[in-house]
Parts: C-alpha cells; sequence; structure tokens
C-alpha cells in the first residue's frame, strides 16, 4: 500500500509550508491501489517505540485506504498524524474533511488547536468559533474558544464564552479557571475569586486555580487569604515537582501502546460500520495483542464530536 | 509518530485522492497590517562578515548529547581598553568525550574582540592574556578593584574564572587569589552589584544543575535521541560572593541568604525591584522552582520573595523555561519592568511593575510574546531601537535540539530572531519588515545591545550555537531616523566605580525616562554599562536624576542631547565623552 501511494505521490505537489498558511490541496489524477487486507493479527508486537510508531503510521495511511468515505478515517489519520508531531499532515487531511462535510465541527476544533499550537491564535480563534456555531454546546470547543481569546486579551469575549460553558464535565474546572482570569482582566475580582474558588472545588489540586485565587485575593485586599493560597499553591507545586521527578521517561511506550491500541479499536468500528467484520475482528485482535489491557471495543463508531482529552 | 517525509507525502496523498472539487476550507484573512521593508521604523543589516569577527562557537559536541551542550552561551559587550569603543566577549564551548579535535582547527577558546571603529573587530585574546579554552557558559563585566579599568568574570562547565582587567590592555587570571573558583559546577548567569552599598561589586552567580559527565543520562522523545533537562539532575543552590575590597571574595551565599533556595539558574538581572534604594536580584530559573527574587535588605542579606511579588511563575501558576532575564521600563510609568524568555510553546513573559514590590504577568495585555509561540526563546534585550522612547524587545531564538524537525513540525533547530515594537505599550512583531527574516537562521542563544559603530543608535550582537555569530548594524541613523537620543557613562567616586546599580531618571518635557545600570542581564551575558536613552521629537534634557547606589541623589543638568555624556558622582558635572557618536 505504501508502495503505490509512494509511486502517486511523483505526480503530487506536496503539502509544503509556510507555516502561516495552510498548505495548498492539488487535486490527484489517478487513484491509488487500496489495501484489501490487514497485516495478520498475529505478528509480532514491535518492541520500540519507534515500532510501534511506524505501526500507527501503517495504520493510518491504511484507513484512510480501505474506508475513504468514512468520514471517521480522515478523524483517526489525523489524530495519529498529529499525535507524531505532524500536524501539517494532519491539518491537511481535515481541510479535506471539511471540503467534503464543512457541517464537521471537529475539523474546526481540530483546526484550531493546530493553529493554538502553532501559535497562530487570531486564526486559531476563527476556526473553534466555526466549530462552535456548528456544535454550540460542547463545552470542550467553548473552553479552548475561552482560552485562546483570553491569550489575544479579549477577555470580555471570553468571559461571554466561557460562563455559559462550565458544564459538570472533569474540563469544567479548566474552564473556571480561564474564566477566572478572564474576570481578573476585567477587573471583576470578587467574580475572579468565586471562578477559581469553583475550579478548586471540582479539582483541588489545581496548582494554577490556586495562584488564580492568591491574585483574586490580593486584590481584593485579603492580604491574609492570599498567603494562604500561595501557601497551597507552593505545596501543591512541590508535589508536583516531585511527581515528575519520579516520571522523566519521555519516550513513553505504555502511552503509545494504549493509544495504539485504542486506535485499532476505532479502526475496527470504521470497518464494523462497513460490514467488514472479519477486518473488524483483526483489527481487534490486533490492538489487543498491543495492550492486553485496553478494555474491549464498544459496538459503537468512533464518535465525530471533540472530547475533552483530544 | 515517525513521520518521515515520504511517510507524510503518502499518508495526505491517499486523501488527496478522495477530494475532487470544491474549495478547501481557508483561513480566516489575514488582516495584520504589512510593513514594507522601506517603511519599517525599524531596520537591521547583517554586519557580520565585514566586521573582521571570526569567532566560532563549538558546543563540543560528539553526538552523546551532554546537558551543557545546548545551554551554549550567552555573550557580553564591554569597553575593556578605556577607549570610549565597546568590544565584544565570546565565551566558547570546548571540547567533550568522544568528540575529536580536527587536524587543521586551530585550539578552542574564548575570544575578547577590541573595536576598532568603523564597525570593524580584532580579536586580541591572546594579546590580552585571555587564552580560555574552558567550557564556558556565562559572562560579566565588572570593575571589581575600582582601577577604572572592567574586569571580566566567567562562569564554566567547571570552575569559575575572574580575568583581572590590567589597564594596559591585558589582563590576568586572578581565579585563586580572588578564591571564586566555586568549585566544579554547571555555572550560568552572572552579576556585579554592590549588594550592601560599601562602594564595590559583590558577585552573584547562579548555578544550573549537579551534573556531571559521569552521570550523563541519555534522553530520547518520540524515538530520537535528545537532551536531559534541568528535571533529570538536582539543582545547585546558586552563590553569592562578598568583596572584601582587598582582591578577594568570600563566599557569602549562606550568610547572605541565597543558599536558603536552589533552582537550575540561567539568566540574572539586578534592579530595585521595590524602588527602596539597593539592588535586588532576579534569577530565572529553568522550568522548576519558580524563578527567584531576591529582596536586599540594604546591607547584602536577602530574602527570596519572586512568588508573593509575583514574579515567580506565570500569570497562570506555571513555571517558566526562564533562559533570558531582561529588566526595563517597558511601559514608560517610571518603574522598572521585567521580561522573562521562555521554552516553545510557551510565551516569554512581561512582568509589570505595580509599585511597591509588586509586579503583574501583562504578556497578554502588552503582546509581549508577539511571534514567539513556536520558539525557544534565550537572549533578550529591552531597548529602545528607533530612538523614539519607548523600549522594544528583541529576543534571541534557537530550539535545543538539532533533531526537533523530526518529531515536532511546529518549530525548527535554526529560526529567525524577533523584534517587537513597542508602540504605545503594546508589542508588534516586526521581525521581518525589520529585515531579520532576511538574514541566515542560527540556533541563538546570548544577545548583547550597544552602539557598536557609535552611530547613536543601538547595535545588536548574537551568540549563536555551534556556529558564528551574528553583528546586527540598527539602520536607524543611515536612514534618515530623526529622532534623538542622550548616552550616559556614570563614573562613581564614593560608590562602585561605573555606577552599577544606580538608577538615572531623564526628564526632557513632559517625558520621563528611567533606567538603571546593570552588570550582567539577558542569557547569562552583560551589555548596556553605557545608558542609552530614545527621545524621540524632544529636544532638550531639562534635568537627569542619579541615584548612586550607597550614595545620595544627584541632579545633572546641561545635559546634551544626541551624544555621550559622562555624569561623575559627587560633581554634578556633565562631561562631554568626546564629540558626537557619529563623530568619533
Amino acid at each position: 500500500m505504501i508502495g503505490a501511494a509512494l509511486a502517486f505521490a511523483a505526480i503530487i505537489v506536496a503539502s509544503t509550508r509556510p507555516r502561516t498558511t495552510p498548505p495548498t490541496l492539488r487535486r490527484a489524477t489517478t487513484q491509488p491501489a487500496g489495501p484489501t487486507r490487514f497485516p495478520a493479527p498475529t505478528a509480532a508486537v514491535p518492541e520500540g517505540y519507534a515500532g510501534l510508531a511506524g505501526e500507527a503510521q501503517t495504520l493510518a495511511e491504511w484507513i484512510v485506504a480501505r474506508h475513504p468515505q468514512r468520514p471517521q478515517s480522515t478523524a483517526l489519520a489525523a489524530t495519529i498524524a498529529a499525535e507524531g508531531g505532524d500536524q501539517e499532515t494532519a491539518a491537511t487531511l481535515w481541510r479535506a474533511q471539511l471540503e467534503r462535510h464543512p457541517e464537521t465541527a471537529e475539523g474546526w476544533y481540530r483546526l484550531g488547536l493546530y493553529a493554538v499550537k502553532e501559535g497562530r491564535d487570531g486564526e486559531a480563534a476563527e476556526w473553534l468559533e466555526r466549530a462552535r456555531r456548528l456544535d454550540p454546546n460542547l463545552p470542550d470547543i467553548q473552553g479552548h474558544l475561552g482560552r485562546c481569546l483570553l491569550k489575544l486579551d479579549r477577555f470580555d469575549e471570553a468571559a461571554i464564552v466561557l460562563e455559559p460553558a462550565i458544564g459538570d464535565d472533569r474540563g469544567g474546572a479548566v474552564r473556571l479557571f480561564h474564566l477566572g482570569h478572564a474576570r481578573l482582566r476585567q477587573g471583576k475580582n470578587t467574580a475572579a475569586q468565586a471562578a477559581f474558588q469553583g475550579a478548586i472545588d471540582r479539582a483541588p489540586s489545581y496548582t494554577g486555580a490556586w495562584y488564580g485565587l492568591a491574585s483574586a485575593l490580593s486584590r481584593l485586599g485579603r492580604a491574609d487569604d492570599a498567603e494562604r493560597a500561595l501557601a497551597e499553591f507552593r505545596r501543591l507545586k512541590a508535589v508536583d515537582a516531585g511527581a515528575a521527578a519520579r516520571n522523566l521517561s519521555r519516550d513513553d511506550r505504555v502511552r503509545l501502546q494504549r493509544l495504539l491500541a485504542g486506535w485499532y479499536a476505532a479502526a475496527g468500528r470504521i470497518a464494523a460500520l462497513d460490514g467488514d467484520h472479519n477486518e473488524a475482528e483483526a483489527l481487534r485482535l490486533r490492538g489487543a495483542a498491543i495492550d492486553p489491557s485496553f478494555p474491549p471495543p464498544s459496538t459503537a463508531p468512533p464518535s465525530s464530536a471533540a472530547g475533552e482529552n483530544h | 509518530m515517525v513521520s518521515s517525509p515520504l511517510h507524510r507525502l503518502a499518508l495526505v496523498v491517499v486523501v488527496l485522492v478522495l477530494i475532487l472539487g470544491c474549495g478547501q476550507p481557508r483561513p480566516p484573512a489575514d488582516t495584520t497590517p504589512s510593513l514594507e521593508a522601506d517603511a519599517a521604523p525599524i531596520r537591521f543589516i547583517d554586519a557580520t562578515k565585514a566586521s573582521g569577527i571570526g569567532f566560532v562557537h563549538t558546543d563540543g559536541s560528539s553526538g552523546r548529547r551532554y546537558l551543557v551542550e545546548p545551554l551554549s552561551a550567552g555573550v557580553a559587550t564591554f569597553d575593556y581598553d578605556g577607549d570610549g569603543r565597546i568590544d565584544l566577549y565570546f565565551p566558547n564551548g570546548a571540547l567533550l568525550p568522544g568528540a575529536e579535535p580536527g587536524d587543521s582547527d586551530p585550539p578552542l577558546r574564548h575570544a575578547l574582540c577590541r573595536n576598532l571603529g568603523a564597525g570593524l573587530f580584532r580579536d586580541v585574546s591572546l594579546a590580552a592574556g585571555i587564552d580560555c579554552r574552558d567550557y564556558g557558559l556565562g559572562v560579566v563585566a565588572g570593575d571589581v578593584d575600582e582601577d577604572g579599568f572592567p574586569d571580566l568574570f566567567l562562569t564554566t562547565f567547571g570552575a569559575k574564572r575572574l580575568f583581572r582587567n590590567l589597564g594596559d590592555g591585558t589582563f590576568v587570571d586572578v581565579t585563586e587569589s580572588a578564591n571564586v573558583a566555586d568549585g566544579e559546577k554547571v555555572g550560568a548567569g552572572a552579576a556585579f552589584l554592590d549588594a550592601d552599598g560599601d562602594g564595590d561589586l559583590d558577585l552573584y552567580a547562579a548555578n544550573y544543575v549537579k551534573f556531571t559527565l559521569g552521570d550523563h543520562r541519555p534522553r530520547s522523545f518520540k524515538g530520537f535521541p535528545t537532551y536531559a533537562g534541568p528535571r533529570d539532575y538536582p539543582p545547585w543552590p546558586d552563590t553569592f560572593f562578598r568583596n572584601s575590597g582587598d582582591g578577594r571574595f568570600v563566599d557569602a551565599s549562606v550568610e547572605a541568604g541565597i543558599a536558603a533556595v536552589a533552582g537550575p539558574g540561567m539568566g540574572v538581572v539586578c534592579l530595585d525591584h521595590d524602588d527602596d534604594g539597593d539592588s535586588d536580584i532576579y534569577v530565572g530559573n529553568d522550568a522548576l522552582e519558580g524563578n527567584f527574587l531576591f529582596e536586599n535588605d540594604g546591607r547584602g542579606h536577602f530574602r527570596e520573595t519572586a512568588l508573593a511579588a509575583g514574579v515567580a511563575v506565570n500569570r497562570f501558576g506555571a513555571e517558566i523555561g526562564s533562559m533570558g532575564t531582561e529588566a526595563g521600563d517597558a511601559d514608560g510609568d517610571g518603574r522598572i519592568d521585567l521580561f522573562v524568555t521562555d521554552f516553545q510553546p510557551d510565551l516569554p513573559v512581561l512582568f509589570r511593575n505595580l509599585g511597591r514590590g509588586q509586579f503583574e504577568d501583562t504578556t497578554a495585555a502588552t503582546a509581549a510574546g508577539s511571534g514567539a509561540w513556536q520558539f525557544v526563546t534565550w537572549g533578550t534585550a529591552m531597548a529602545d531601537f528607533d530612538n523614539d522612547g519607548r523600549r522594544d524587545l528583541f529576543l534571541a531564538c534557537g530550539h535545543l535540539n538539532d533533531n526537533v524537525e523530526a518529531f515536532d513540525d511546529t518549530t525548527t533547530y535554526r529560526n529567525h530572531n524577533l523584534l517587537l515594537r513597542n508602540v504605545g505599550g503594546r508589542f508588534i512583531d516586526l521581525s521581518a519588515a525589520a529585515g531579520l527574516h532576511d538574514i541566515p537562521r542560527h540556533a541563538a542563544r546570548g544577545v548583547a545591545c550597544d552602539d557598536l559603530d557609535d552611530d547613536g543608535d543601538l547595535d545588536l550582537l548574537i551568540l549563536n550555537s555551534r556556529e558564528a555569530p551574528t553583528l546586527l548594524k540598527n539602520l536607524d541613523r543611515e536612514r534618515g531616523g530623526t529622532n534623538h537620543f542622550c548616552q550616559l557613562r556614570l563614573r562613581g567616586r564614593q560608590g562602585n566605580r561605573d555606577g552599577v546599580g544606580a538608577r538615572v531618571v531623564l526628564h526632557a518635557g513632559d517625558a520621563m525616562f528611567v533606567d538603571e545600570v546593570h552588570a550582567g542581564r539577558g542569557y547569562q551575558g552583560h551589555f548596556g554599562t553605557r545608558l542609552h536613552f530614545g527621545l524621540g521629537n524632544r529636544t532638550v534634557i531639562d534635568r537627569i536624576e542619579v541615584r548612586w547606589i550607597g550614595g545620595g541623589t544627584e541632579t545633572f543638568t546641561a545635559v546634551p542631547i544626541d551624544r555621550l555624556s559622562e555624569l561623575t558622582e559627587g560633581s554634578g558635572r556633565v562631561d562631554g565623552a568626546g564629540a558626537t557618536p557619529t563623530d568619533r
């Protein structure tokens, strides 16, 4: 499959940067030969990080060729590319998806997140706003949009976006944290204090929220309370530092293993959607071989909506 | 994942063939106004080749990726021979285990380059008695023996070094007799200050982490080899040396309260953050512990107060991957603010001084991090490059990892540097229009900023890791810049000779400009002993107030514009230091 794709690549102008503008897609003139069968699930699991990464890359290429009409295929391939540090490819995949399905909120959301990562905050805010218009009730989109607006110092808009988006999910503490900072910039220190306190109530070890609370209390003239909040911030930071020192591996093979198992599960669900149950089972088995602890896949298709931890 | 270009292409190709038809999603229109280069208010050219600077930095790397390699070094600009021209000092690395010197390669050594005028420099290291082959990391200049000539202090991967300037164009290594070697450590930034107001310069030397070659820890990220970081080793406490006044220093770290805390130190800058008349110390720590602010009690005893002052972490409570630290009045309110560079993808941080020793992170409100999101930023200078009366920001950019493109496509190892112009208190990324995109990209580290060609505008010197430095000439005067300026050299009598730590307030009409004399700043470097004030279109300086460390406040009048003047403590007299800078 890779060979066919590479041969085909010769007629494509690659997606080159400049970074500040998205790559231009060129239209292909022939169709690559798509794969028909996934490698046997009994093949040995790669031992090293690079081997796992290579297999993930293969899975990404395979799924979009094998199930081209499924938007979930593009989503999965883009997720794998972005995880591998290849935002350019991930963004290209999402743009392609959005050409066909501009109503896909997740696509705009992803483009927004990639733009955030590259520091193009103005662009990111527009992508995220578009995602929000398509899916106005997804707190994660609102949370990232609010944060992005805050970075742009558009704190009034940030507060408007964040306030109704606090929600009950575990991302609520983060959104309260950003709302607190928007309130601080607005000079609404009591409201800021309430927001930071709300974040702490949900996540008591949220160090940043303690720092924000100290800032708000200090501005309210409550120096002793502010000092107590700072002391707690200091204590939690020491705990964080200890945890970081115990977990210095930046080649997290275990994490990648788990991710890859999840990606196989997602690929299996895509295959099942197309009625190819043998293929779905093969993919499931491969995922289980890579990470036996991974929970069995549900029968539901992969979500096309943004999740908290994407 | 491992994303070779071919892999990327293959994946994109597969999807492209599925897409036939309608226009793709477009990004929102870029509404940022573009500036044609000719109209740019600030413009630099690369003057390195014509300068005669032959120095090439090495990190001594062999591919083993020792922790110290990517730290590279700061750089210094100072007038070592008192001829009125500002000279250059480049620390250099040294070969580390596994690296083999080439047969024809000259010995690796630091370089002292004398300013010959007309933009020319000559390496005079050996003639000046500086044959330093230590693994250099930081440099600061200060007249520790009060003889009128600045001495040199170096931090290294190893023992620290002090070179005494004999005043005849030569230096002598007095490390041992001065008692400043400080064992074998990974050194960092350093600063001279008169901590106790006794008239001589004490010394603060930051240390990084407790790393030795024998304790090397190979690291990788997403399957690619990378460098170990500050979390891999415990930090060293920093060192505070008190000047005994007899040519010797005493390690007073414990007694002065410095050793009570430890962090992986990098840039150091001293400032009177609380306006109480003494010099405090601000230390950037690399991503751990938060930055330190040592508040001076006026007698050289310190208390670490960064968290309470609001300069330990950024506004979100996150530690800053602090590399360079800079102090200056960014918003023109008469208080000295702080600026700290940071690791990608976090923004550098501008801390606004609110008074009463309190600061707030105003990075978002001022856009002081514009354009820096993708870059690891190191050396920095807060200086007025167009003499309009507002201090702009220059940031040196370059990644740690020379292979970063393999696992992160949002950044690169070699980057262009950043120039952020101060427009009414907000910063605009002017890098492209200022010519910085036209200059070869490097992995930049230390930055020094001074008027190196004495033409009345501020030039830049950048130390690039593993490569030759970059000398950027400011074209403001050549392009007909009409804004005025004032340059000042302070001469202490009761206080330290160069007025280090003195606060200068310049009054011109309705405007007030404030600065302090620093000895040590940016990323482990030194610059700006000669103060430079842009005046805009103001043609008269009403008065200049100087508050000397350990002395009183003194007012100087009849200070001319558009030239360098010397203000001598206790005399009230303004001495012209030659003709206009342009004429010299």
